[in-house]
């Protein structure tokens, strides 16, 4: 048995008749909410699917958390149904993702044409900034065109700073899985990003 | 390339510690764990200083219909279980009887006709909208997927706002025609007026319009002869006066 933080506020949820978003259940989400947006928004890659594998995820919490028996970490339980709720999203949204692909695309052209204006302009910040937001997407397409397992893992490693016992625990697999998993994906992000990050971190 | 120490090496890479002195050694050796040892901390650093988004405040009501859709559904379940089986006809267990009888050297024989009716007969019979929703499932998943979803949102019941606001618009559109319907009124009843004043004109003036035009006597068809008596004239002319006046002419000659 876990010795689970939220152990006291699920054990109200699951006692109590719920009856929607009020009581302890509000309380949970309010606390899960961000960590869920956020591991979907980088799984999904958009804020719309983001918006709704979040939803999703909350639906699933909120039919089965009765059945939760604090066999894993409450946290880790959230985590893998956000992370699964993502991946689900994405793969039957699969028509929609060339279309975000092209979106990022015309972003970034967006972006270059916005750092070429300010250098134009010879102003300091504004560059500093359109450079951080262009690497910020260029990471963003990196995380996305991870298979899902991959993606999953990075982002709950780097994204919410996990534990490789925890991501073994969310999503139910060995730590040596989880070590060579995200080894495997640092290779991809390796090719996908070095001279990126090596213009942005080393000039 | 030695793969177990570059595997190490990736593994003390991930650890985000390369402090092994024996590790270290190999790094400066082979050209593919120095690159990843450059490489795979700056990836880690630009993944960590990725920006947290907070959760957007659409969230909150996208959860709200999300679990009241999911809690509707549930009770819906839950009351389809409590539902009582349905029993089966009294007649079936005396056909089943009747049917075994017959059947004793038999017990794999199938059974009679009249026992499967009478089973299909104790069977809730499926809707038959059934059928149309497994085909639109099976024909698109995904699409069914949604409409059952969009199907059991939560049906709001129309603010009171709405009927004040609506009240409001009636009442004043209603005055707003008032004064317009008054002006068509009046701009009818001068028509009216109008056309059936000319209307009488037109038929006291018919008479006028129509009066035949005086003949011209140059361009009559005929001659015009003055007789002082019926004998005077010529015998056409004397018999077609007799025929006019019906026999008149002649008598008042004799």
């Amino acid at each position: 048995m876990h010795t689970d933080p939220d152990h006291k506020l699920i054990t109200a949820c699951q006692q109590s008749l719920l009856e929607g978003l009020e009581g302890p259940f509000r309380e949970l989400y309010e606390l899960y909410k961000d960590r869920v947006y956020n591991v979907c928004y980088r799984i999904t890659g958009n804020p719309t699917d983001a918006l709704d594998a979040s939803q999703e995820t909350f639906g699933i919490i909120f039919r089965k958390i009765r059945e939760f028996r604090f066999e894993s970490k409450f946290s880790s339980w959230v985590y893998r149904v956000a992370v699964n709720a993502s991946i689900d999203l994405k793969r039957r949204a699969r028509g929609r993702d060339v279309t975000s692909l092209e979106a990022l695309d015309e972003s970034r052209v967006e972006s270059d044409r916005v750092r070429h204006s300010m250098a134009d302009e010879r102003v300091e910040m504004p560059i500093r900034a359109a450079s951080r937001h262009e690497l910020e997407e260029e990471i963003q397409r990196a995380i996305s065109r991870l298979s899902p397992k991959l993606r999953g893992i990075t982002v709950l490693r780097y994204i919410e700073s996990l534990s490789y016992e925890q991501i073994a625990d969310s999503l139910q697999i060995s730590i040596g899985t989880v070590k060579s998993r995200l080894a495997r994906a640092h290779e991809v992000l390796d090719r996908e990003l070095t001279p990126v990050l090596d213009r942005y971190y080393l000039g | 390339m030695n793969p177990s120490l570059c595997d190490l090496v990736r593994s003390a890479l991930l650890e985000g510690d390369l402090v092994d002195t024996a590790l270290r050694e190999h790094v400066a050796g082979c050209a593919e764990c120095r690159h990843a040892a450059r490489a795979w901390p700056l990836a880690a650093r630009a993944l960590t200083e990725l920006p947290r988004e907070p959760a957007p405040r659409e969230l909150d009501s996208a959860v709200v219909a999300a679990l009241h859709a999911g809690a509707r559904t549930e009770r819906a379940i839950q009351a389809l279980q409590r539902l009582a089986r349905l029993s089966p006809p009294p007649q079936l267990s005396s056909a089943l009887d009747a049917n075994s009888e017959g059947n004793e050297h038999d017990a794999e024989a199938p059974p009679s006709a009249e026992v499967e009716r009478l089973r299909a007969a104790g069977r809730a019979p499926a809707p038959r909208v059934l059928d149309r929703l497994v085909h639109e499932e099976l024909l698109d998943p995904a699409k069914a997927h949604v409409r059952r979803h969009v199907g059991g949102l939560h049906r709001l019941t129309a603010p009171e706002a709405l009927r004040e606001r609506v009240a409001d618009n009636f009442t004043r559109e209603r005055r707003e025609r008032a004064p317009r319907a008054a002006l068509r009124k009046h701009a009818a009843r001068r028509l009216r007026l109008v056309l059936g004043a000319a209307v009488a004109f037109a038929l006291l003036a018919l008479p006028f319009l129509s009066r035949p035009e005086e003949p011209d006597v140059k361009s009559r068809p005929f001659r015009v002869e003055r007789a002082s008596s019926v004998g005077a004239l010529s015998p056409i002319t004397r018999d077609l006066l007799n025929a006019a006046s019906s026999g008149m002419s002649t008598r008042e000659r004799s």
